[in-house]
This record gives structure tokens, C-alpha cells and sequence, in this order.
């Protein structure tokens, strides 16, 4: 899981990245659900982290599904279109 | 691979009043199956539900379909307003509209505007708790379905939306028609006039809350919905009205059936009670925990938009697809020891408030209306139990919601 693997402020170059805004998570899980092992649920809240290149679409896809749009994919060079 | 059948309907009192069993088995014979009664594809397990609650081709959108095919064509011209209206609403809307107006809405709803008004909440239930305590010390018996849990969501509902508080026995009564197409009371006589008249009134009732609003988005859900705007999206009047409806509706009935099966629980488990009033902390995940194994919503309604395969079995184009989330909370490959009430238990990722972009937008002010409520319950009502007879089940298909959950003060109460 991703416990404490959240990239510290100033860290330097990251690669691509998923945050979620706590004040908009709803706890709805539908991101655990679609990628494991990038997002985890904790006190109702979700929690996300580094996201390893060959998981980027599944990040994607949880971006998409999330039913509040409190998750954000940064770091990518994807096409901004493409989604 | 060979389809299994089930008779059943959900609303014989069987069903009604013990339904897990049924549902346990029909999950664990296959992960789906056809329900001749409701003509229904019903799809039982975890995994299953939750990929194809977020698959688009499974749509929501049968409002329309429902007008076109079983209103007469006697009765189409009375009950088209009403459709219309009931089609703006977000959970009978599919992408892209859904995802347009959803960005909208849920602004108002997001937790941060809950704790906000966390505070007037617990207000709330106090002032109806502290009445209901008194009432039933003096009487010694009571129904807590519209004592305590209709009250509750009816009093924060009119106070979100800034309604008369005394317009909550119109509301019981407007909600009472519309409830029974939502939640599918297919024996019941004069359905469709019964809608119409509830949504109607209910319409005229938000559309003159509307003109009366205030003007500050802060502090006014119906101004907030008139005033926001998301990448450029606003809602039309008839969007606010549809909207305004449905909050009224959602807001109320449906937190109301989760406070009373919650309420039930804790009544029948004098461990579940003795448990929370002890170690207040565990409320939050009790709720949770309530939702899994007793949630008032047992099916969600998906139309299949082309033909698939779900889970082995082809299924066509415009079948109806019921999401037996009753089961799926229940399915041991997810969850252990399904069957048991565990307070703590974590991670306890149910689908009582439903899954993916249709997920309750109103969860976040249901949890904390269920967290107060339970709370003040155990550390406050005198010690009841159920009476003899005192519960009946709504004859509804999707959702297990108490009609009646009459309670008797024991012996040093």
C-alpha cells in the first residue's frame, strides 16, 4: 500500500503523482476499487500517492471514475486532450 | 452456461422481513441470475457489482423509457411534467449531462459545507431526541420510525433549505407518492396519480422557496444551486426545481430508512448499544458497519445499453440489470465474517451508498445525521425494546426501509 509514501513538498523532480482534495473526498472508495495499490481509504478519506509509469492509466481511470473529482493526476507528459 | 431462475418477489413479506438468507444463497449458487418476477437480470457478488456499477454501458436513464413504455396513453399528457422532471434528476441522468450537473450540485454537498454545519445538525437531533425522551417517558411506548428517524432528516432538511419547519407533514406526504415509483411498489393501485400529485405539488412548493431564496450562496443550499457554476455549466430554473425536488426527497426519505434500521440494531443488540455508549469513538465506523449489513438500499436499477457478457452470461440490449448490493455487502470474498455485525471493522469498503460516478451525494451530510443520531441515542434514551409486533417492512423492491419500529420502555427505564 501507500502508507506514508506521499511525495514531502520540495522534493525535488517527482514523477507522476495522485493527490486527492480531502475537502471534497466523499469516501466513496470507487478509486481503491479501480487501482489498489495507488489509492487507500483512510478515517473515510482517501489517500493517494507516486504513481509508477506503468499504472498511469488505471490513475487515469480513477481520476475519471472518481464521483466527486477530487483526485488529481500531476506529472504526467499525457497529452492533456487525451482524457 | 445454464441461467438459474429465481421466483421470488422482493416485496412478499418473507423477503421482507428476512431477506439475507435468500440473498446469501442466490449469491453464493451463481453470480448471477434472472429474476422472472421483477424480469430482471440480478448480479450478486462484490466484484461483479462494483465493476459494472462504473461501467457507462450499464445506464441509469429510465425515466423515459418507464413514460414510453408502461404510462397509458390516457394518462401521458397528465404525467409528462412530472416525467420531465424526474429525468433531470442526476440519478436517473447518464454522461455526459450527469457529469455536467453533478460538478454543480455536489459543491454544495462536499464535506467541507458539511462540517460546516455540523453544528446546527447535532442541534437538531438534540431537540428531537431531548422530545422523543421526554414523550416516551411520559407514554412508555412510541414509533420511532416518524418520531425520531423521520424527524430527524425532515428538521435538517428544512433547515438546509431554509423551508418552514411546520411544511415537514406536507413533505412526509408529497415524498409518500414518489417513493413508491423509486423504490418500485409494483402492487400498488393508482401509482402514476399519486406521483404526479406529490412531484407537483413539490415542485410548486421549491419553485416559490426559489423566489423567496436569499441571496447568499454560503448559507442557502437553493442559492448556491442557482449561483454555481462549474467549467462554465449552470443549471436552468427547471434544473434548480428538479434538483430542489430531489433533495427534499433523497435528503429525507432515504437517511430516514438508514436512522431506523441503525436505530433497529441497536435496539435488538444490547451489546451493539451497551458497546457505543461506552466507547463513543466507535460510532463513526459503526455507521459504516450498519450500512454494510443492514443499508436501506438492497438493489440499484441499471438498463444494459447494449448487448454484454456479465459475468458469463450474455444479456441483450434494454434488459434490466438489478444490482444486489444486499448481497454484495454480505459476500464473503470480500468481506469476513460477513454475517456478523463488527463495529470496528475497517477496511469496510460497502456499497451502501452506492458505487462510482452515481456514489450518494449526499453521504457525507447522511453520515453525520446517522453519527449524531446514534450517539445521542445510547447515551440518552431510556432502555426500550421492540414491542411485540412492532416492526412491519415497507412492500418496496430496492430499498429495506422500517414502516413502523414500535418501542416499549423496559424495566428500569
Amino acid at each position: 500500500m501507500v502508507e506514508g509514501s506521499e511525495p514531502s513538498p520540495g522534493s525535488g523532480a517527482v514523477g507522476p503523482t495522485v493527490t486527492v482534495d480531502p475537502d471534497r473526498c466523499v469516501g466513496s472508495a470507487t478509486c481503491v476499487g479501480i487501482a489498489p495499490e495507488l489509492f487507500e481509504l483512510r478515517d473515510g478519506v482517501a489517500h493517494g500517492g507516486p504513481v509508477p509509469p506503468d499504472a498511469v492509466d488505471e490513475a487515469q481511470d480513477a481520476v475519471d471514475a472518481c464521483p466527486v473529482q477530487a483526485i488529481s493526476l500531476v506529472g504526467t507528459s499525457r497529452d492533456p486532450g487525451r482524457s | 452456461m445454464a441461467t438459474i431462475t429465481d421466483e421470488t418477489a422482493y416485496t412478499s413479506p418473507g423477503i421482507q422481513a428476512e431477506p439475507f438468507a435468500h440473498f446469501n444463497r442466490l449469491r453464493e449458487e451463481a453470480p448471477i441470475h434472472w429474476n422472472e418476477r421483477h424480469r430482471a437480470w440480478v448480479l450478486t457478488r462484490f466484484a461483479d457489482v462494483r465493476q459494472w456499477l462504473r461501467d457507462p454501458r450499464m445506464s441509469v436513464d429510465r425515466v423515459r423509457p418507464y413514460f414510453e413504455k408502461r404510462v397509458p396513453a390516457t394518462q401521458k399528457d397528465e404525467l409528462r411534467a412530472t416525467f420531465e422532471l424526474l429525468a433531470r434528476w442526476l440519478p436517473f441522468l447518464d454522461p455526459p449531462r450527469h457529469t455536467d450537473l453533478r460538478g454543480v450540485i455536489q459543491n454544495a454537498f462536499t464535506p467541507k459545507v458539511i462540517r460546516s454545519q455540523h453544528e446546527q445538525i447535532k442541534e437538531v437531533v438534540d431537540e428531537v431526541l431531548d422530545d422523543t425522551v421526554s414523550r416516551i417517558r411520559e407514554v412508555g411506548t412510541l414509533d420511532l420510525v416518524p418520531e425520531l428517524a423521520q424527524r430527524i432528516p425532515a428538521q435538517v432538511m428544512t433547515r438546509m433549505l431554509h423551508l418552514d419547519g411546520d411544511d415537514y407533514e406536507r413533505i412526509h406526504e408529497w415524498t409518500e407518492g414518489l417513493g413508491l415509483f423509486i423504490a418500485g411498489a409494483v402492487d400498488e393501485p393508482d401509482r402514476n396519480a399519486r406521483i404526479h400529485d406529490g412531484v407537483s405539488q413539490m415542485a410548486s412548493y421549491v419553485d416559490r422557496v426559489i423566489t423567496l431564496s436569499g441571496d447568499d450562496p454560503e448559507s442557502d443550499i437553493i442559492a448556491s444551486l442557482l449561483a454555481a457554476e462549474d467549467g462554465g455549466t449552470r443549471l436552468t430554473r427547471d434544473e434548480v426545481i428538479a434538483t430542489g425536488v430531489l433533495l427534499v426527497f433523497a435528503g429525507y426519505r432515504t437517511t430516514a430508512s438508514s436512522i431506523a434500521n441503525a436505530l433497529r440494531l441497536v435496539i435488538e443488540r444490547r451489546g451493539v448499544r451497551d458497546a457505543l455508549a461506552r466507547e463513543p469513538e466507535l460510532v463513526p465506523s459503526a455507521v459504516e458497519e450498519f450500512m454494510r449489513f443492514e443499508g436501506h438500499s438492497r438493489v440499484l436499477v441499471r438498463w444494459a445499453s447494449e448487448d454484454l457478457e456479465v459475468a458469463g452470461q450474455p444479456i441483450s440490449a434494454g434488459d434490466r440489470v438489478f444490482f444486489l448490493t444486499a448481497a454484495a455487502n454480505r459476500d464473503p470474498r470480500q468481506f469476513e465474517e460477513p454475517d456478523q455485525l463488527i463495529l470496528d471493522r475497517a477496511p469496510n469498503p460497502h456499497l451502501g451508498f452506492g458505487y462510482g460516478i452515481h456514489y450518494c451525494l449526499g453521504a457525507p451530510l447522511a453520515r453525520v445525521e446517522q453519527q449524531e443520531t446514534i450517539q445521542a441515542f445510547v447515551q440518552r434514551f431510556p432502555p426500550v425494546e421492540v414491542a411485540t409486533n412492532g416492526i412491519s417492512w415497507e412492500a418496496v423492491v430496492t430499498n429495506r426501509a422500517l414502516e413502523r419500529l414500535v418501542v416499549t420502555t423496559t424495566s428500569g427505564g
